[in-house]
């Protein structure tokens, strides 16, 4: 069983799959389904290197706000409605400039010109790839196509730049929002995933993102591509085709967005110099 | 008066005396290799090393004491894998990233010493604080071999040796890979240090 368990492939795909299945399948029927995504990504981090905050480091600040995010969104889906269309940026700008502090011992080495860039990067990076994530959260089709293709998209991106926690983290958080996605298709429901679902979905994985170019070798001009998976998953395909047809229009649509992101980090691995510094 | 001025400067000059029995030395870094393996697969043992390593020790041989401060650059590591060619990185690559060493937050590990023990005249291991990845953990270090002399070239005093330990990486929040990539590290530092 250890050994079953201590497989790469179980750790990032199979385990958070079967566990955010067996979470959404309990609170089907509640508005709280979406929750299941941070289980799955929790069981993939803990069985890849463990989860641990102390010393926290860049890396354990982005788990710990991962697991807080569903809490926040749930706070934020009570309001939502209020402002639901300032309610996405103004969660994106708070989200991008909470970047300052995740990698605050990292930005803390550069100077001048240097910090503002990588800082402003971020910034900007992170807030807009969680505002244009949650402008979805009504819709259960893009909202899970978002989860599997950027997770998908940063998990290969990951790897491509040696770093296999983050290819874990982006990989296992696909499979649990591919979780979601099955189940719609399977009960022919869609579930709305709120700010509950969608904040570790758009969040966590712009942090990834942003964690595997300070902390391993994505270059940073690869970032901005990522924005296009929420931006081309937003477009109203076959607004009118049956539920399933728009489910896998939608996840198919994702995919294509991610190519991009995918493809700028496979070229700077083939034409980067070797090392990390 | 007479009886007075010898008393006098005996009791000036014992501190000297005391104070030059701790020599200091300064680590050669050109002749300092901390080299470490860990299992791999249950197959083989991997080796690798730190290419830079930075440090002093000092002894006091009456007083049978001494201490040792070790700096090494984690950015430094080097297993004989460091150009990628056609694969996406080269295993160093991997060895600096977050998943390992994750040298862009933490680009030096550290160990300072709380106690030399000795056989005779020559130490026979050190305890200490090891510090990496921001965790401190005590370790203690078996000289295998420590010997003083004069360098043949440049007259000038030098000690060297090599110490060796064991740690548990997870004990440092280095968990990936485990077991397939071994939990114990085995270290064996070779060092030379010029007398300051």
């Amino acid at each position: 069983m250890q050994e079953w368990l201590d497989h790469p492939m179980v750790q990032a795909g199979l385990a958070p799959l079967v566990v955010a299945l067996l979470v959404a399948a309990a609170l089907w029927r509640t508005r709280f389904a979406w929750l299941a995504v941070v289980p799955g990504y929790a069981t993939a981090a803990s069985l890849s290197a463990g989860i641990n905050f102390s010393p926290l480091t860049a890396g354990r600040k982005v788990t710990l706000l991962v697991l807080l995010s569903p809490l926040v969104g749930l706070a934020l889906d009570r309001w939502a409605a209020r402002a639901p269309r300032v309610m996405p940026w103004l969660v994106g700008a708070a989200c991008g400039l909470s970047t300052l502090w995740v990698f605050a011992s990292l930005l803390g080495q550069r100077e001048g010109a240097a910090w503002i860039t990588a800082a402003a990067g971020l910034v900007v990076f992170v807030g807009l790839q969680t505002a244009l994530t949650l402008r979805l959260h009504p819709d259960g089709a893009a909202g899970g196509a978002v989860g599997v293709a950027s997770g998908l998209g940063v998990g290969v991106a990951a790897v491509l730049s040696a770093s296999i926690g983050y290819l874990t983290g982006g990989v296992g958080m696909a499979a649990a929002a591919g979780a979601l996605l099955l189940l719609q298709f399977a009960f022919n429901q869609s579930r709305a995933p709120g700010y509950a679902g969608l904040l570790p979905i758009g969040f966590g994985l712009a942090l990834f993102a942003a964690a595997t170019t300070m902390l391993a070798q994505l270059p940073g001009y690869a970032l901005p591509l990522l924005w296009a998976v929420p931006l081309v998953a937003s477009w109203r395909v076959a607004a009118g085709a049956a539920w399933r047809a728009r489910l896998a229009l939608a996840a198919a649509v994702a995919a294509a967005g991610v190519l991009p992101f995918v493809l700028a980090a496979w070229f700077a691995a083939r034409a980067g110099s070797s090392a990390v510094s | 008066m007479m009886m007075k001025t010898p008393l006098a400067a005996l009791a000036l000059a014992l501190p000297l005396v005391a104070g030059a029995a701790v020599d200091n030395y300064t680590i050669d870094s050109l002749h300092a290799y901390p080299n470490f393996w860990i299992e791999h697969f249950g197959l083989s043992q991997m080796h690798g090393r730190f290419d830079k390593m930075t440090g002093k020790f000092s002894i006091d041989r009456a007083a049978k004491t001494g201490a040792v401060d070790l700096t090494i650059a984690t950015a430094s590591i080097n297993t004989g894998d460091n150009v990628k060619g056609s694969r996406p990185q080269a295993r160093d690559d991997h060895l600096k990233a977050g998943d390992f060493f994750n040298v862009a937050e933490f680009p030096n590990m550290t160990f300072k010493s709380t106690k030399v023990n000795f056989a005779g005249d020559l130490p026979t291991s050190v305890d200490g604080t090891f510090t990496m990845m921001g965790v401190s953990k005590p370790v203690s270090l078996t000289f295998e071999r420590f010997k003083c002399g004069q360098h043949p070239f440049t007259k000038k005093d030098r000690c060297g040796g090599n110490a060796v330990g064991k740690i548990k990486r997870s004990d440092f929040g280095m968990k990936y890979g485990i077991p397939a990539m071994g939990d114990e590290i085995a270290l064996n530092i070779s060092f030379e240090g010029d007398k300051d």
